[in-house]
C-alpha cells in the first residue's frame, strides 16, 4: 500500500480507515469568499450525469400505477414529489422530473448495453472487432465547456464496474462505462477515490515541485510522440490508427499540463488525499460526490459522470436493511416484499443524491450557488428490471442552470419519446445546438 | 505442427461415410426448428450439406452446433432428447471431418487460407503486465493496480488485445507511474520526508485479543504492513489510538508492545498495570495523552527498501473471568476492551538524518557500472542499452541509446527529477546540477515511458511500401514471438536468455521454441499463469466482490475470505506448476488448509493459522467444485444459487456456456412473503415449469442442484435450515442420467477429462495469444488436446501444443469490419 507523500509542514492529520476523511473534505475546502468563488462574472455551468442501475418502480409493474413510487406529479405550486423522490424536497424548484421516455438502444442487450447507451440512444456495432458505438453526451457537453479546465470531464464509479465476468466480446465494452470519447474510446470510470484526487490535483506539495513534475511530463510526454511516429511505419493501418488515438490523447494531456501549470491554485487550501476505496459503501459513495463537488468548485472540471453503484452488482445493502444482493432482488417478480426492498435502495440512492445538492447550494458561485449553474441529469436507463425493458425510464434534470430551465415540474410526454430527445434539448440549453442525435426526432418543449 | 496433425487426424477414423447418420440426427433433432423457413437463431441446417468434402464452408455453423451439443444445450430439453453415444458418435466424426478439412484447404504455411489465423491487433502492456515487467525490470514493488486505471475485461481477462483502450486518464497516470517507478528504482539523493498512515484492516480490529496471520507465534493483536522505506535514516513511528479511554479496563494489567521490522525487534514499551492504571483513573485525559506520548514518534533506524513492519503485543496468560469475555462475538461490548489494543492504525514518517542516497536491491539492479570521473558518460551509455535492451524487447542500436541519453543529460545537469524541496533545512545541490543519479531516473523514466516497452504489435511485412496490406498470412519473427511467449507464460517481457536465442534468429526453430517455453514454464515467474490466467478464467480473483450477509452468516469474515483466496491460489497453482495431469483440478484429493478453514470444512484435525498441504480422505471436497472459494463466488449474499453454479460449470469446466438470460425474464427465486418457507430446489421446480425458463434452465439447473449440498459460503450442509427440511441434492442431468450430490456430478460430467481439457486449452490459447477463439482455431485446440492426452495432459504438454499451433506463430489478416474502423487513419 503506498499511502500519502505529503511534505510535513502542510500535513493535516488523518486517521482512521477513511471515515472521518469521507465527511470534511468539502468543508475543508475553499473558504466562501476567496478570489476563486468570487470571478465569475458570467456563471460557468456545471454539468453533471448520475447513474443509477437497475430502473425503478414505476407504473409498469403487474401493481399497475399504483405501485409507481418514483413519478411526481403536477407543475409549479402543484408538483409534488413521489417517495423516492421525497429527499430532493428542499431542492424542488430545480427538479424537472419526464414521464414516457424511451431509450431502444439498450432494449435486448439485458444489462450489457444499458450504461453505455444511456448518453447516446445508438446501438452499438456488435461485429466490430473492438469498440464501436457514438460519443456520448456528457463528451460532447466537455468539448463545449469543459475546455478551459484542466479536466475536460471526470468519470467516476463507487465500485469496480466490472460485474459482469461472464460478458464474452464485444459485450464488454458496453457494460462498465458511461462514456465514449469517440466511437471507438470508452472512458474507465474510475472508483478509486485517491487516483481520482490524484487526477484533479496532481501530485507535488509544492509550487517548484508541481513546476519540476510538469517539466518532466512535458518532456517525457516528447519522447512519446518522438517514438510512435518511429514505430507506426511498420505496422498495418489499424495498429495506425491506435497509435494515431494515442497521439490525440498525448496531445490533451500537454493541453492539461499546460493549464494546470498556468492555473494559480494558492487560494485553494487542498485537502488530504484519500487512501484509497472506503469499505463503508455509504462513506464511499459520499466520498465521490464530495470529490465531484470539490472539482466543481475549484473549477477543475465541469463535467462529471458518475455511476452511483455498478449494473448488474451483487452489492447487499445490509445499512438500510437490505439483505439480498441489488441484481438479483432487481428481478422481483412483482413480489411486494422485494419491490419495498427495490424502493428502499433507490430512495437511499436519491438521499446521497441529495446530499451532495445540499453541498452545492451552500457553496457561493458568482451571483448564486454552485446548485444555481449547475444542469444534472439523473437516472436509469432501463425502466422495470424484471423485464430489462427501456421504456418509460425514469429521468430526472436537476440544478438551476443559469435560470435555463423552468424546474419544478412533472412533464409527462404525450407519446413515447427518444430519451435522445432529452440529450438534444440539453445541448440545446447550453447553447451547443445539434440537428440530431442518437435516436433523436427532436426537442422536448416546455422543458 | 501441420505434419503431425495430419497423421493424428488421419488416424482418428474413417470420415467418409457416416454423412448418412449425421443427416439422420440432424433431420430428428435439430431441423425442426433449424429449418429454411423457421430459421431459429438465423440457422438453417437443412440446407447444410454434410458432405466431408465441404463441411468446412460452414465451419462456423458446425462448430457451434458441436458446443451446444456437447453442452447438451441443445436441442432443449422440452424436446427429444439424442442419446449420449448418438451426440459422441456425432462429435467425432464432425471434428474429424471438420479438423480434416481445414489441413485440406490449408496444405502448406504458403497458401494458407487468410483465416487459418486469426489477427491479434497491436497489444498495450496490461496494467498487470506493466506492473510485472517493471518490479522485475527495477527490483522495486510497484502496487499498478493502485496506479493506473482498470483493463476492460473479457472473458474475465484483462489482456485481450481489441479491449485495452487508451484514454487521457490512463495516459496522465501512465506518466505519472513511470516517474513513480525510476524514483524508486534509483532512490533520492537528499530523501524527502514523507509521511504514511496504515489503517488497522478492518477484520484486524476484532481479533485484537487472538493471534494475528503473518505475526510471529507468542503474540497476540496488532497488525502488519509492508513500507517503502525510500532511504537509510532515522522514520519515527507513532500509534495513535491503543484503545485506552474513560473506562480503565484496558490498563488493567500490564502488556508489553513490540515493533518488528523484517521479523527483528526495534522497540519495546510497557504499558498498563498498576501506575498507569493510577494515571488513567485520576489524570483523565491529559493522563491518557501522558502515556499515549510513549508511542508516539518513535524513533527506529531503518535501511533503504521495502520492510515488513509489524506492531503487535506480547501474549500474557489471560486471568480466569477473562474466558467469558473472549467469548463474545466481533464488536461485541466490552470484548478486548480489556487489554490495549491497536485501533487506529500506524503512522510512518522519515527518514530523518539520511546520509543520503542507500545502497538498495533495485539500485544494484540499475547502476550496472560506477561511474568514475572520466567514464561518467560511457557508464551512463551502459546504463541505458541495458534498460532498454530488456524494457524494449530488442536489441538496441547507437541511436537508441543516443535519444536516452538526451535525458540524462536534462538530469544531470538541471537536477529537474529531485526537486530538493522539504520542510527542513536543504543542503547545497551538489555542483554539476542533479548529478549522476539524477540523470540516470531521468533515463528510467524514458525507457519506460516508450511507447517500444508500452506497445508490441506484430510488424506488417512491407507495411512501408505496400498501400495495399498483404493478403495471406504471416509468421512473427523471432523477437516477436519471444515477446509473445513471455508476456503468455510470464506476464512480463522475456529475460536476456530468450532475447539472446531471438536476436540470433533462432527461436523459430521449433526445437528451440519447445525448448524455451519448457524452461518458461520452470521458472519462478511462470506463477503467473496461477493468479493472471486460471484464477480469472474460472472468475475466482476476485472474492472480495462476494458479500454474505453478516447476520445470516455470522462465522464468515474476511480472514475466511482470505483463506479461501490462498487455498483456491495454492490449489491450482500444485496442479499447473507442478505440470500434474490439469484434470486433477477437477479430483485432486490433496489441499492446503490452516485451521480457521479446516474447521469451517468440518475438519478438525488440522491446527495453527499457517497453511500446509492436506490429504483429504473426504472426496466431497476433492478438486475444484469441493473448494469454498468456488461456492461463494457462486451464490450471492444470502443464500446460493443453483443457476450461478451450474453455468459456473456449464461456462467454465465445460467449455459450453449457457446463453445469456433473454429479456423480459423473472431469474430471482427468493422467498415470497407470506409463504410458508420452501426449499430453494422447491422453488426452482416451480420456475422451471414455464417452458420458456426451462428451455435455458433445465440445462443449468440440475448441475447447480446437485452442489445445493454447500451452503452460500462453502460449508457442508444436510439440511436446508431456512426451510427445515433435508437437502435433496438428486437430479437428473440432460442425459438423462441420474447423480446425486456433488461427488457423483463430478465423475457424471467429467469422467472423461477431455471435456474440461478441452475447455482449459481453448481459454489458455486465448490468454495466450491476447484475443478471443474462432470457430476455425477449433481444429488446432483439439489437436493439442488430443496430443496432450498422450502426455497425461500435463500443462507443459498443452503449452507445447499452443506455442506450436498456428494461432501462436502466425498473424492473419484483421477482419473487414476492423479494417473500416482504422481507416480513419490511413489518410495521411
Amino acid at each position: 500500500m503506498f499511502l500519502t507523500k505529503k511534505h510535513l509542514s502542510r500535513r493535516t492529520v488523518l486517521r482512521g480507515a477513511g471515515v472521518t476523511l469521507a465527511l470534511p473534505l468539502l468543508d475543508a475546502m475553499i473558504p466562501a469568499a476567496t478570489a476563486l468563488a468570487q470571478t465569475a462574472a458570467v456563471p460557468k455551468l456545471r454539468m453533471g450525469f448520475f447513474y443509477i442501475p437497475h430502473g425503478a418502480i414505476l407504473g409498469n409493474t403487474a401493481h399497475g400505477p399504483e405501485m409507481d413510487r418514483w413519478t411526481p406529479s403536477g407543475a409549479g405550486a402543484d408538483f409534488k414529489l413521489s417517495p423516492i423522490l421525497k429527499s430532493l424536497e428542499p431542492h424542488k424548484r430545480y427538479v424537472t422530473s419526464f414521464g414516457n421516455l424511451k431509450n431502444d438502444a439498450m432494449v435486448g442487450g439485458v444489462h450489457s448495453l444499458a450504461p453505455a447507451t444511456w448518453l447516446c440512444g445508438v446501438r452499438p456495432d456488435k461485429k466490430s472487432a473492438s469498440a464501436s458505438m457514438s460519443t456520448t453526451l456528457d463528451q460532447i457537453v466537455a468539448r463545449h465547456i469543459g475546455q478551459d479546465t484542466t479536466l475536460p470531464s471526470l468519470e467516476v464509479a463507487s465500485e469496480t464496474t466490472q460485474q459482469a465476468a461472464a460478458c464474452s466480446g464485444s459485450a464488454c465494452f458496453y457494460n462498465t462505462t458511461l462514456s465514449f470519447r469517440d466511437p471507438h474510446s470508452p472512458l474507465p470510470m474510475e472508483h478509486n477515490p485517491r487516483k481520482v484526487f490524484i487526477q484533479l490535483f496532481g501530485e507535488g506539495d509544492t509550487p517548484e515541485e508541481r513546476a519540476a513534475i510538469s517539466d518532466q511530463t512535458k518532456t517525457l510526454l516528447d519522447r512519446v510522440r518522438d517514438r510512435i511516429h518511429t514505430l507506426r511505419r511498420d505496422l498495418g493501418a489499424g495498429d495506425r490508427a491506435v497509435l494515431d488515438n494515442y497521439v490525440e490523447t498525448v496531445r490533451e494531456i500537454e493541453r492539461r499540463v499546460q493549464l494546470a501549470s498556468s492555473r494559480d491554485l494558492s487560494a485553494i487550501e487542498v485537502p488530504e488525499a484519500p487512501i484509497g476505496e472506503l469499505n463503508q459503501f455509504g462513506s464511499q459513495v459520499d466520498l465521490m460526490f464530495d470529490l465531484i463537488a470539490l472539482a466543481y468548485q475549484a473549477d477543475l472540471t465541469r463535467v462529471a459522470s458518475y455511476i452511483m453503484v455498478a449494473e448488474g452488482t451483487n452489492r447487499t445493502y445490509n445499512h438500510i436493511g437490505v439483505s439480498d444482493s441489488f441484481h438479483p432482488v432487481s428481478h422481483h417478480a412483482n413480489d411486494l416484499s422485494r419491490i419495498e426492498k427495490l424502493v428502499k435502495i433507490q430512495t437511499w440512492h436519491m438521499e446521497r443524491f441529495a446530499a451532495f445538492l445540499g453541498k452545492l447550494s451552500k457553496v457561493k458561485d458568482g451571483d448564486g450557488t454552485l446548485l444555481d449553474h449547475a444542469l444534472f441529469l439523473y437516472g436509469s436507463n432501463m425502466s422495470n428490471s424484471d423485464r430489462h425493458n427501456g421504456h418509460p425510464l425514469p429521468t430526472l434534470l436537476v440544478g438551476g442552470a443559469n435560470g435555463a430551465l423552468k424546474g419544478s415540474q412533472h412533464l409527462e410526454l404525450r407519446e413515447p419519446t427518444p430519451l435522445a430527445n432529452l440529450h438534444v434539448t440539453i445541448l440545446d440549453k447550453i447553447n451547443a445546438k445539434q440537428e440530431s442525435f442518437g435516436d433523436s426526432t427532436g426537442v422536448i418543449s416546455g422543458v | 505442427m501441420l505434419a503431425q496433425v495430419r497423421q493424428e487426424s488421419g488416424a482418428l477414423g474413417n470420415v467418409r461415410g457416416g454423412s448418412t447418420e449425421v443427416r439422420k440426427l440432424l433431420d430428428t433433432y435439430c431441423v425442426g426448428c433449424h429449418n429454411s423457413r423457421a430459421r431459429a437463431a438465423g440457422i438453417a441446417l437443412d440446407d447444410l450439406s454434410v458432405e466431408p468434402a465441404s463441411l468446412h464452408e460452414h465451419a462456423d455453423v458446425w462448430e457451434k452446433a458441436l458446443r451446444k451439443l456437447r453442452g447438451r444445450l441443445m436441442p432443449p430439453p422440452t424436446s427429444k432428447q439424442p442419446s449420449q453415444s448418438e451426440i459422441d458418435a456425432f462429435a467425432s466424426w464432425m471434428e474429424a471431418a471438420l479438423d480434416e478439412g481445414r489441413l485440406k484447404a490449408a496444405p502448406t504455411l504458403a497458401a494458407a487460407p487468410t483465416l487459418a489465423a486469426g489477427h491479434v491487433p497491436i497489444q498495450r502492456l496490461t496494467r498487470t503486465e506493466f506492473g510485472t515487467t517493471v518490479n522485475e525490470l527495477l527490483g522495486i514493488e510497484l502496487d499498478a493496480q493502485t496506479l493506473l486505471p482498470a483493463e476492460i475485461e473479457v472473458q474475465g481477462f484483462d489482456n485481450i488485445a481489441a479491449a485495452l483502450s487508451i484514454s487521457p486518464a490512463f495516459l496522465d497516470q501512465y506518466v505519472a507511474a513511470t516517474r513513480i517507478a525510476a524514483r524508486m528504482a534509483v532512490g533520492e539523493s537528499v530523501p524527502k520526508l514523507a509521511s504514511a498512515h496504515y489503517a488497522q484492516p478492518a477484520t484486524h480490529s476484532l481479533d485484537q485479543v487472538g493471534h494475528i496471520d503473518g505475526l510471529p507465534l507468542g503474540t497476540r493483536g496488532g497488525m502488519t504492513f509492508r513500507h517503502h522505506f525510500a532511504a537509510d535514516g532515522e522514520y519515527r513511528f507513532t500509534i495513535p489510538d491503543l484503545g485506552i479511554d474513560l473506562y480503565d479496563f484496558a490498563v488493567e494489567t500490564r502488556h508489553i508492545l513490540l515493533i518488528l521490522i523484517d521479523g527483528r525487534e526495534v522497540f519495546r514499551q510497557s504499558l498498563g498495570g498498576p501506575e498507569d492504571l493510577k494515571i488513567v483513573d485520576q489524570g483523565g485525559a491529559p493522563g491518557r495523552a501522558e502515556i499515549m506520548k510513549r508511542f508516539a514518534n518513535i524513533p527506529v533506524p531503518v535501511k533503504a527498501g521495502m520492510h515488513d513492519v509489524a506492531v503487535t503485543f506480547i501474549e500474557r496468560a489471560r486471568v480466569a473471568n477473562d474466558e467469558f469475555v473472549a467469548s463474545l462475538r466481533g464488536e461485541d461490548f466490552s470484548r478486548g476492551d480489556r487489554a490495549p489494543r491497536v485501533v487506529g492504525g500506524v503512522d510512518v514518517v522519515g527518514p530523518f538524518n539520511s546520509p543520503g542516497t542507500s545502497e538498495t536491491a533495485s539500485r544494484r539492479r540499475v547502476f550496472v557500472c560506477t561511474p568514475e570521473r572520466n567514464t561518467e558518460r560511457a557508464c551512463a551509455r551502459r546504463i541505458a542499452a541495458t534498460l532498454a535492451r530488456r524494457a524494449f524487447r530488442r536489441p538496441v542500436d547507437e541511436a537508441d541509446v543516443d535519444a536516452l541519453m538526451v535525458y540524462f543529460d536534462r538530469g544531470r545537469q538541471s537536477g529537474l527529477a529531485s526537486p530538493k524541496v522539504t520542510g527542513e533545512p536543504v543542503s547545497p545541490k551538489p555542483s554539476g546540477g542533479g548529478g549522476f543519479d539524477a540523470g540516470i531516473e531521468q533515463v528510467v523514466a524514458a525507457v519506460l515511458v516508450s511507447p517500444d516497452f508500452l506497445f508490441r504489435a506484430v510488424r506488417t511485412p512491407d507495411a512501408g511500401r505496400l498501400k495495399a496490406a498483404p493478403t495471406t498470412t504471416y509468421a512473427l519473427s523471432d523477437l516477436e514471438l519471444a515477446s509473445r511467449l513471455s508476456f503468455f507464460l510470464w506476464s512480463q517481457g522475456p529475460d536476456d536468455a530468450l532475447l539472446n536465442i531471438a536476436a540470433a534468429g533462432k527461436l523459430r526453430t521449433p526445437e528451440a521454441l519447445q525448448a524455451e517455453a519448457l524452461r518458461l514454464l520452470r521458472d519462478r515467474r511462470a506463477s503467473s499463469l496461477v493468479r493472471n490466467f486460471a484464477l480469472r478464467w474460472l472468475d475466482l480473483s476476485n472474492l472480495h466482490e462476494s458479500v454474505p450477509d453478516p447476520n445470516l452468516f455470522p462465522t464468515f469474515n474476511d480472514q475466511l475470505r482470505r483463506d479461501m483466496a490462498t487455498e483456491i491460489e495454492s490449489f491450482v497453482a500444485s496442479v499447473l506448476l507442478e505440470d500434474r495431469n490439469v484434470g486433477d483440478l477437477l479430483s485432486a484429493n490433496h489441499t492446503f488448509l490452516n485451521e480457521r478453514l479446516a474447521r469451517h470444512y468440518g475438519i478438525t484435525s488440522i491446527f495453527g493459522p499457517q497453511f500446509r498441504r492436506v490429504t483429504l480422505d473426504d472426496p466431497r471436497r476433492w478438486g475444484l467444485m469441493g473448494k469454498g472459494a468456488v461456492q461463494l463466488r457462486t451464490s450471492y449474499g444470502d443464500r446460493t444459487s443453483p443457476v450461478l453454479r451450474g453455468a459456473w460449470v456449464l461456462g467454465k469446466l465445460m467449455g459450453t456456456p449457457p446463453t445469456p438470460p433473454p429479456p423480459d425474464v423473472d431469474t430471482d427465486l427468493s422467498q415470497t412473503k407470506g409463504e410458508a418457507p420452501k426449499t430453494l430446489r422447491a422453488r426452482m421446480e416451480r420456475h422451471r415449469t414455464k417452458p420458456g425458463c426451462n428451455q435455458c434452465h433445465g440445462v443449468i439447473d440440475p448441475i447447480g442442484l446437485a452442489m445445493e449440498n454447500f451452503d452460500a459460503i462453502g460449508r457442508w450442509r444436510d439440511k436446508d435450515s431456512e426451510a427445515n427440511s433435508p437437502i435433496d441434492a438428486k437430479t437428473v442431468l440432460p442425459n438423462g442420467r441420474e447423480v446425486d450430490g456433488p461427488i457423483q456430478l463430478r465423475d457424471a460430467i467429467f469422467g472423461g477429462r477431455d471435456l474440461f481439457v478441452r475447455s482449459l486449452t481453448e481459454k489458455l490459447m486465448m490468454y495466450a495469444v491476447g484475443r478471443e477463439l474462432d470457430y476455425y482455431d477449433m481444429p488446432q485446440v483439439r489437436a493439442i488436446v488430443r496430443r496432450a492426452a498422450a502426455r497425461d495432459y500435463r500443462l507443459s504438454a498443452i503449452v507445447s501444443g499452443i506455442v506450436a499451433s498456428d494461432a501462436f506463430r502466425l498473424q492473419g489478416q484483421p477482419r473487414a469490419e476492423a479494417k473500416a474502423s482504422g481507416s480513419v487513419a490511413t489518410k495521411d
